[in-house]
């Protein structure tokens, strides 16, 4: 089975438009001192020149060209926050090149924090202790952003974001909601070009995902923000991304369009339907995938059967009380892969 | 849009941070007021230690109480500007294994400059206020004829003696990249400067006086300049024109200890993979 699937057929892939973003052949490893242990262990391990070589990231390469708002997937230590920060010029790679608008990020840092803004869930970049107004200032001038420009941008944002009535808040009391819009609108005060989202929506209920979500597809589509989006929350990859690169243990798996992996990986509806009297359903083209007294759930392949075919032979059989027909989330083709730890084989 | 952006030079941005940090700061007068405060109390316990000392035994090495004293003034005024430049060094170890280094490495300002202003040293408030009293009244006591060439000395020695202890803590600083910790090597480092910082160091073992002067380099910080001013390099256990050259030697020394500092980060891995 080939670890990696290239499907980027209808991305923009014209050859004489260089990516803003390429990554070719990236490694990265970390060593770790190997812990001796029995007698006097802390302080032999302090000695110790033995190390374990762990490699984070294995061999990734792709590109992002100008405009495009790509998901970043990967269960837990997958190497994506590795790749982020090679991206981003925190880390230097092992091996491979990363360029970001032609430029070396972590040998040409300065020239391209210009052009990055980045957001860390977890992590604000806002000063605690100031009110929101006085971190955007600092940005501001930090960054050399002339004054007019910048107001114009400021109060853009701060209208974009809601954010009037919790400005002069000193941002150790905002709300995690309040908090993210604050770092997100920090990282586009100086308009960069592109875009790194480290799990913007974690922690946050649906209302203040929602706010963040058409926050990121409007500044995509209205101004070409380029956007990488790192997150666990499979709906902001489902409302925003039409390509994902999908990693595991450093490496790989799948860099395509979305709706290419949902094809490939689950070609299959369910149906959904509530019987007069609980029976088991057997029709052609369809297999009963699960029975709760009267409610039976039949699958599918999409591909092949149309839905009222299925449904037309189901009610011929059976007293049909409800049906509803439910398409495959993302959610379950991810979980599966994360669990395989490898991509399943297409179903035949 | 994005050429129009262009960022400040460095020490304009160093400004920026200043501003940024003091208004941290002054978020909370209370303590502000109060750290300043302790600040200035601990340091006239040590100036009292000083003087006891001396008092005790009437000179050290025959160097009289306004002498030792006047050593005591340089070296605090050092210290109080030493402390405005890179008291947050001995946050290093915290930024570094927190990962809010990563930030720093995300903004188009130097990391030091980030480092070095992430926070206002409130302390270094009081120390100001308590090193430019005790010098000014130390100087006027010590047996020297002031001229316009001594003043600029004595200026030029307190700004080297700020650069030849902050020299010496960023470079123990630096090695938070690859050891995650220094504020312990730290805290030896400033003991040694506060026990020895203050007193006529020819009056110990030469080869005391060598490490002290070659190696954890604070002669140049207080014991050099003194003696020059006070006119007793014939006692020095360095060629004369060593001691002249304190405030360059500091100027080299944190020149070299940058420098070690931008070599360090490279080693620099980020918490969490």
């Amino acid at each position: 089975m080939s670890l990696s699937v290239s499907a980027v057929d209808d991305l923009p892939s014209d050859a004489a438009q260089r990516p803003l973003v390429r990554a070719a052949g990236l490694v990265k490893e970390f060593r770790r001192v190997k812990r001796v242990s029995g007698r006097l262990g802390g302080l032999r391990t302090l000695f110790s020149r033995d190390y374990d070589v762990i490699r984070a990231v294995n061999d990734v390469s792709f590109d992002i060209h100008s405009g495009e708002l790509v998901g970043y997937l990967g269960p837990n230590g997958a190497g994506k926050s590795t790749t982020i920060k090679m991206l981003t010029g925190i880390l230097t790679p092992t091996a491979g090149a990363v360029s970001v608008a032609d430029r070396d990020p972590s040998r040409e840092r300065k020239a391209n924090a210009l052009n990055i803004g980045v957001v860390f869930g977890q992590r604000s970049q806002l000063w605690w202790d100031l009110p929101l107004r006085e971190s955007f200032r600092a940005v501001r001038d930090l960054y050399g952003v002339p004054t007019m420009e910048g107001d114009r941008r400021q109060h853009e944002l701060v209208k974009l974001l809601d954010m009037d009535e919790f400005l002069d808040a000193p941002v150790r009391q905002l709300s995690l909601g309040q908090r993210m819009r604050g770092d997100i609108a920090a990282a586009m005060l100086y308009q960069p070009r592109l875009l790194y989202l480290d799990e913007p929506t974690v922690g946050l209920d649906v209302v203040a995902k929602q706010r963040i979500r058409e926050f990121i597809a409007h500044v995509n589509a209205e101004r070409g923000t380029t956007v990488v989006l790192t997150t666990h929350d499979l709906e902001d990859v489902e409302q925003l991304c039409r390509r994902i690169v999908l990693i595991d243990h450093g490496r790989v798996l799948y860099d395509g369009a979305l709706t290419e992996l949902m094809a490939r990986y689950a070609p299959y509806r369910d149906l959904v339907v509530t019987l007069a009297s609980p029976a088991d359903v057997a029709v052609n083209g369809a297999e009963q995938i699960g029975r709760d007294g009267p409610v039976v759930t039949l699958r599918f392949r999409s591909d092949r059967v149309k839905a009222p075919e299925i449904i037309g032979a189901v009610t011929a059989a059976h007293e049909v009380v409800d049906l509803s027909v439910a398409e495959p989330r993302l959610e379950a083709v991810i979980g599966r892969i994360y669990t395989q730890r490898g991509l399943p084989e297409s179903p035949a | 849009m994005a050429e129009l952006t262009k960022p400040p030079s460095a020490m304009r941005q160093y400004a920026i941070l200043l501003r940024v940090g003091l208004a941290s700061a002054m978020q909370y007068r209370a303590d502000f007021v109060m750290t300043a405060v302790g600040a200035i109390c601990y340091e006239a316990v040590s100036l009292a230690f000083v003087g006891v000392i001396v008092y005790a035994f009437g000179s050290i090495g025959g160097w009289s109480l306004v002498e030792v004293a006047f050593v005591y003034g340089i070296r605090s005024m050092g210290h109080a500007l030493h402390g405005i430049l890179s008291g947050q060094l001995w946050t290093a170890d915290g930024v570094v294994r927190r990962g809010e280094f990563d930030r720093y490495l995300l903004r188009p300002v130097n990391p030091l400059i980030q480092l070095l202003a992430r926070r206002f040293q409130v302390t270094a408030v009081g120390d100001i206020v308590f090193g430019a009293v005790v010098l000014a009244v130390t100087a006027v006591a010590a047996p020297i004829s002031w001229s316009l060439a001594s003043v600029v000395f004595l200026i030029a020695a307190v700004i080297g003696s700020a650069l030849v202890e902050s020299a010496v803590m960023l470079a123990i600083a630096s090695l938070t990249f690859r050891l995650l910790a220094s504020s312990p090597i730290l805290s030896v480092a400033d003991t040694v400067f506060v026990t020895f910082g203050p007193y006529p160091l020819s009056v110990l073992p030469r080869t005391v006086a060598h490490l002290l002067t070659f190696v954890l380099p604070l002669a140049y910080a207080a014991f050099f300049p003194a003696a020059v001013l006070l006119d007793r390099t014939t006692e020095l256990f360095v060629p004369t024109w060593l001691a002249f050259a304190s405030p360059v030697v500091g100027l080299l020394l944190y020149a070299a200890a940058v420098l070690f500092f931008h070599r360090q980060m490279r080693h620099y891995s980020s918490p969490g993979h």
